[in-house]
Order: C-alpha cells, then structure tokens, then sequence
C-alpha cells in the first residue's frame, strides 16, 4: 500500500472549511480566542452562501469591531456609539432591496444604543442585528457592561458586580423578543465547533 | 411658464422644497417650533407623490443617525428640528463632517439655555457657525429671512452640501419659521436614479460589486498621521467654501454712514428700523448676511472704510457681533443690539440703540 502524502489529503473532495472569499485576508486586530473573528467569519460565509455580497451593506459599531470593514469585503459604514440601529433603518428604507445587518456589542447594544435598538425592532425594521455579547466593554479595557453577570469582576467593579449597587444585568434579548415587530430573535455561542455551525445556521434565517 | 404661488408657514415651505427639489428622505422627531415640518410631510405623503421616505424617529439624536446612513447611501437627506434638539443631534453631525457626508440640517431656532423657550430666538450662532460638536471643523450655514428663502435656501443648500461632501445648515428661527407669507414655488424635479446616484456619489454605500474597491463610511483613522492628513483636508475644503460661497444682500449702502448688520428676522425688523432711520435723514444702510458660515468678511473690510459704524442686530447677547468686529479689526466702531430669551427687537428700539451705541457714542 502507497504511502499516504499531504497532497493525497489536500483535494476538493476533502475539504471541510476554508476561509471565505467575503473577507479581505487583513490580519485580525482581535486578541487571541475572541469569538470576533469566528463570528466575522460566519457573515462572510452566510453572505458568500446566499451570493448577496453586492446586495448587503453592513454597518460597524464602536468597540474593538469598530475595524469590521478592514476584515469583511463589503460596503460598510461605521455608526456612532449604539446608533447603528438607525443607520441600518435609514439604509434599509432608501434601498428596500438591500441586506442591510449591524454589528454591535453589549455595551453599544443595550446601554447607549437600548433605545435606537428598541425602536428599531419595535417598527419592524427589515434588518439583521448581530449582537455580540461578552458581558464587558471590551475595548475600554474590560469595564462593567449591562449584561455584566451578577457577581462577576470587572474594571468598574472589581470586586463583582454588586445589584443592590449596580442594578441588574440587562436581559435585552428577552426583552426584544417582546415586542411585535421583532421576528427572530436567537441566541447562539462560537465556543465550540458544533456552536458555531449551529450559529451558521441560525445565521442564514435572520438574513 | 405661469408661476405657482402658495401662502404658506417657513415651515411647510421648507417641507414642500425638499419634496420638490427630489428629495430622498426626510428623518425628523417633533419639538416647538419646527413640528410643522414633520406634520407636513406626513399630510403629503411624499412616499407616494415621489417616493421620498419620511419617518419620525424616537429622538433626535436618532433622526440625525437617520440621516447619516441614508446620507452614507448617496441619498439627498435632511432633518429639522429646533435648538435644543440641535444640540442632541451635535454628535451626529460632528460624525458627518468626519466621514464627508452631504445633508440638510433646519435649525428653526428657539430661546435658550437648556429648555429655554418656544419664542424665536438667534442665540445659536455660536454653535452653528463654529463647529457645534467635538473635533475641528464647520457646516456650512444660510440663514433666510423670508419663506421664500425658507423654500429656495433647501435646493441651494442640498447642493452645497454634495459639491463639498458636508452638512449644510438652514439657521432660521421661530418667526421665519411659523409665519406665513406668499411665496413662489418651483416644479417637481426627479429624484435621482440609483445610477445617477452611483455616478455622482461613487463613494457611497450601496452594496460592492466585484469590479470595484468596498466603500466604507467613517470618520475613524487610529493613525494620528493619517487623521491629521484628514483634518488638513476638512480645513482645505473649508478655505475653498470661504473663497466661493459668500452670500449676502447690500441694501441701501452705497451713502450709507451707518451699517445694520443682521440676518434673518432681524434683518426683517432692521429694515423697517433703515425706513425709520432714512426718514429722519440719517443714512442707513443694512448688511444682510445670508451665509453665516462662510461670514462676509471681504466685504465688511471694504465697506468700513466708507462708513462711521456698525451695529449688529440679533437676538442674542452678542454673538455674530464677535465675527463682525474680526472683520472691521477695530478701525470704525461695533456696537450690539439685541432682545433675547424669546423677546423680539421693535424697529424702534433698533433705531433707539443705534442712536444711542453708535450716532451719539
């Protein structure tokens, strides 16, 4: 029996993952095992998938993903902090035809942005959110989020979050699932390798 | 062709352009003394008429986002509001200017500080013509004095802000805003095609083709190199728009020994102060300024050498005065004159004061 050789085993046929054309290739700004990049890719593939590239107009927050449009090859505005809830309402209402989706994170989402992003839902608007949740502002350094967990440490509060002093961690995803005009809502983690292709899947029907 | 003439508020004539110059979109979030604005699009329902999109957003500060995504598509879009939602939307605008996006602000200003009044006011000078928001930069600003103006000042002011790739300002107030006066309104011109669109904004946001570069919107460059290469280039346009875009109307200067130096309503009030003034033989003459950024320099610099004095007349506690002493470098003097807090000059007290600062002084 012939020696198996690495060009045996790298041929179409074999192929299980390979980055998706939809990203630029530019070296990630994310520190090592953020779920950024992961979840970066899994746009790039769902957009690759369903050939909407030229269809889609994404918008980045403020936060480390402020940098999105380096890395996703895709016509892209960077929103002031929370407000990309209503630049993707605008974008979507000039171009009904376009997919039009934000990337935020907690702190942009559900503290400066909650109402822009309340608002948003509650007309209808035909948009993707992508909401990444780590429970602390990430780029500031670490500070207390509202999804920040009930006794966890942060910069702001080092020695765990505190309710009866901080108030309560923000249950914004239950709370948009409330309202009429939200269609979709779910909740997914890149933490695993079976996360993430569930989250590809979940993905696909929000666009 | 005949002319079409309407009685209508400021308001509703700024409303009424913006559908007939092809408008795309209007974002907007009521407040006194503005409402009209809104209302009036809602009533038309311009979405059917030209399929301009109108919405009420949940706050100003939204409505400005608004307009910088639809802005950031290309599209031909403004808000309105009144000066304490201005300064709601100051961020907004700030990010605009940054990431050179075109868009019609009204201001229909109201008495301040902080809540303030809903009586007129022009106590927002400073933050229209000086920036506004954080970082280095200006808008271009009009100031009308008339509802025609209110009408005609939409077109002219959505194409200064493609020609720069910058947010203009209507600075009005709650006089020129809610008042109503005969006006002549223009034909309905097409909104742009999405390739007219294309063509002319090739760096906006409408989805990347294969064949070119993606498009990105921001106003965001973390090399200090890089920005300060940025701010350079705001400034250059800056330049070029005080060089080309001064505006401005010279009435009765030409014997004039003493200059009223005022725009809007109180250009309005200072005219009929000059009638007062002329009648008594004493030759008056009025500034009006139409651009308030960039502000008439030039002409004040030449003017002065002829005449014994100016007297700005607004209605604040002195605020386009400061440009004007600038301009006139101290060679004839500058005295100011206004009523604030949503009280409005009489003729007579423009008459009064400028007997009093200047003539007497």
């Amino acid at each position: 029996m012939a020696e198996i050789t690495l060009k045996d085993i790298i041929k179409e046929e074999n192929l299980v993952y390979k980055r998706s054309e939809i990203m630029t290739g530019k070296t990630l700004s994310y520190c090592p095992g953020c779920g950024h990049g992961t979840a970066h890719q899994i746009i790039a593939h769902t957009i690759q998938d369903m050939g909407i590239q030229e269809q889609t107009i994404g918008i980045s927050p403020v936060g480390c993903s402020v940098l999105m449009y380096d890395f996703l090859d895709l016509d892209i505005q960077q929103a002031a902090h929370g407000r990309a809830p209503a630049l993707a309402t605008a974008i979507k209402r000039v171009m009904p035809e376009k997919f039009v989706f934000t990337y935020q994170g907690d702190g942009d989402l559900a503290a400066i942005g909650t109402a822009e992003t309340i608002h948003a839902c509650n007309r209808g608007e035909n948009i993707t959110i992508i909401f990444i949740n780590n429970g602390i502002y990430g780029m500031t350094g670490g500070q207390m989020a509202p999804t920040t967990l009930e006794g966890m440490p942060t910069a702001t509060c080092p020695y765990g979050r505190d309710t009866s002093i901080m108030g309560n961690p923000l249950k914004i995803t239950e709370l948009l699932a409330l309202l009429p005009g939200t269609y979709y809502v779910t909740r997914q983690s890149v933490h695993t390798p079976r996360a993430v292709r569930q989250t590809k899947k979940s993905n696909s029907y929000s666009f | 062709m005949k002319k079409e003439l309407r009685l209508m508020k400021g308001n509703e004539a700024v409303a009424e352009a913006a559908i007939r110059s092809g408008a795309d979109a209007y974002f907007g979030y009521p407040i006194t003394p503005q409402s009209e604005v809104l209302e009036y699009l809602m009533a038309e329902k311009p979405y059917e008429r030209t399929g301009m999109v109108v919405l009420q957003a949940e706050s100003e500060v939204s409505a400005i986002n608004m307009v910088y995504g639809a802005a950031g598509c290309g599209r031909m879009v403004m808000t309105s509001s009144s000066s304490p939602g201005i300064s709601l939307k100051q961020e907004g605008i700030s990010y605009m200017t940054g990431a050179e996006l075109p868009c019609l602000i009204l201001n229909v200003v109201r008495g301040g500080p902080g809540l303030g009044t809903i009586q007129p006011s022009q106590s927002d000078y400073f933050q229209a013509t000086k920036g506004g928001g954080h970082g280095d930069y200006r808008m271009i600003v009009l100031a009308p004095a008339s509802v025609q103006e209110m009408y005609d000042f939409v077109e002219l002011a959505f194409d200064l802000a493609f020609k720069y790739r910058t947010p203009t300002m209507i600075l009005s107030d709650g006089i020129i805003g809610q008042m109503m006066e005969k006006l002549e309104i223009g034909p309905q011109k097409p909104r742009r095609t999405p390739e007219e669109i294309a063509k002319q904004c090739p760096w906006a946001t409408v989805g990347k083709p294969k064949n070119r570069e993606r498009n990105i919107i921001t106003s965001l460059d973390l090399s200090a190199v890089r920005q300060e290469e940025k701010n350079l280039k705001l400034q250059a346009k800056y330049k070029e728009i005080r060089e080309k875009e001064v505006r401005y109307e010279l009435i009765n200067c030409e014997d004039a020994d003493y200059i009223l130096v005022a725009y809007g309503s109180s250009a309005r009030l200072s005219m009929k102060a000059m009638d007062i003034l002329r009648a008594k033989g004493v030759k008056v003459g009025i500034l009006r300024l139409i651009t308030l950024f960039p502000f008439p320099t030039k002409i004040i610099k030449e003017i002065t050498p002829k005449v014994k004095g100016f007297l700005a007349v607004e209605m604040s506690c002195g605020q386009m005065v400061e440009d004007l002493r600038l301009a006139v470098e101290f060679k004839k003097p500058v005295e100011h004159f206004g009523r604030v807090g949503g009280m409005i000059p009489s003729p007579e007290e423009i008459v009064e004061a400028l007997e009093q600062k200047i003539i007497g002084g």
